[in-house]
């Protein structure tokens, strides 16, 4: 016969709560990060000029119509400000 | 004499500037930090000297034959969470980023922005203190981790603004998770947990109208951010594509307050967030690396030219 001799101590039985969500964090969105090319579509880069061009025309693509569409950080998932702390 | 950028390859933005540095004819040279590690460079800090040798060039570019920089790189890396990045990969960032930042021995030469001002300039309640001090109104603000402090008759209606002192943002594997601000009932917030982080708690501005103002030296261009449908409460920035901007004609008085905020934080170019409401401007924030590409063709305002315009003659340099 085995006797089982359990002793409780006088500490607190602690018991994990699970922490609460910071304010910040509760009301914040999540999403799935979409990985896409961050090139302009159907340009290359241009190294000598330093500037994205129309692979078709070889126009300076931000000196077409073709850069109203959405090439500025601004029409993409805002994710706040820009070269901040990247 | 030239004019340095120093940007991503993929930074389009720099694609206008450089669009209009071209009519003016003014020299550049494009560094992106991408194309770093494939070039061959020595850096003499003590003369001020830069080699550059990338693919069949060759380029060797003296301080004192650089007018201007356009830096659009980050003057610090943040941490956002779970990096994909191997460490050695962060090493290899980390030490190019640093090189990019230290060319600030290009002293002679007018910086916009200068890393040192940006990152002054990036800090909230610094921003918000140097904004009143100059006369712009501010909204009520604390910057609080207890909810308990949060009890001095600000609210408004009832409502309070919650922001991050500084952007929400966090990245785990594929998923990204991005803080708004927000508007919430200030009873609600006696319950909410603060304590781990500091808070940016502010006054409301009751029927604002946003206007963004992209200050350029002594250039202001400034425009309003009108839903398509209904007033915007709170944060335009989450209703993404369901908003225009409209060219904003900004009083002189308010106009000339920018100007001043960007020589007192040190900064060429200012992309300063203010609401209107009932007849009164209140300054928000200033971004000293904010956008503003997007509104050159959607609200016609001429800030690439105006950027060109100082690069190709700067000021003199005693900011």
């Amino acid at each position: 016969m085995v006797i089982m001799i359990i002793v409780f101590s006088n500490w607190e039985l602690e018991v994990e709560m699970e922490k609460p969500e910071h304010i910040l964090l509760k009301y914040a969105q999540t999403y799935v990060r979409e990985e896409k090319s961050l090139a302009p579509q159907d340009c290359y880069y241009d190294s000598e000029l330093g500037v994205w061009k129309l692979s078709e025309t070889d126009q300076i693509f931000v000196e077409t119509s073709e850069r109203a569409g959405p090439s500025t950080k601004k029409q993409d998932v805002e994710t706040g400000e820009d070269q901040k702390g990247e | 004499m030239t004019v340095l950028i120093l940007a991503s390859r993929y930074d389009l933005t720099c694609d206008y500037v450089i669009s209009q540095l071209r009519r003016l004819k003014c020299p550049y040279h494009r560094i992106n930090s991408e194309d770093l590690p494939k070039m061959k460079l020595s850096f003499d800090p003590i003369k001020g000297d830069l080699h550059i040798k990338f693919d069949q060039s060759s380029l060797l570019l003296r301080a004192e034959e650089i007018r201007s920089v356009y830096f659009r790189r980050p003057v610090y890396l943040r941490d956002y969470g779970t990096s994909s990045r191997s460490p050695v990969e962060g090493f290899y960032r980390n030490q190019w980023s640093a090189f990019i930042r230290n060319l600030m021995v290009f002293e002679e030469a007018v910086w916009v922005n200068h890393p040192s001002a940006t990152y002054l300039a990036e800090h909230k309640a610094y921003q918000l203190h140097k904004a009143s001090s100059l006369g712009f109104q501010v909204p009520r603000t604390i910057v609080t981790n207890s909810s308990d402090l949060i009890d001095f008759g600000i609210s408004s209606e009832g409502k309070l603004v919650v922001k991050g002192l500084d952007t929400v943002l966090l990245r785990e594997g594929p998923f990204e998770t991005f803080g708004f601000t927000q508007i919430l009932d200030e009873a609600s917030l006696k319950r909410e947990h603060l304590i781990s982080a500091p808070t940016v708690i502010q006054e409301p501005i009751s029927q604002k109208l946003d206007v963004r103002v992209t200050a350029i030296g002594s250039d202001v261009f400034a425009a309003s951010i009108e839903s398509f449908d209904q007033p915007i409460r709170g944060d335009w920035r989450s209703l993404k594509g369901n908003v225009r901007y409209l060219s904003h004609n900004l009083p002189n008085g308010i106009a000339t307050k920018c100007i001043e905020l960007l020589k007192e934080l040190g900064l060429f170019f200012g992309a300063i967030d203010l609401a209107l409401s009932h007849g009164e401007y209140f300054f928000l924030e200033v971004n000293a690396t904010g956008e503003w590409a997007w509104l050159v063709d959607s609200a016609k305002l001429p800030i690439d030219i105006a950027i060109a315009n100082l690069l190709s003659s700067p000021p003199k340099n005693d900011l």
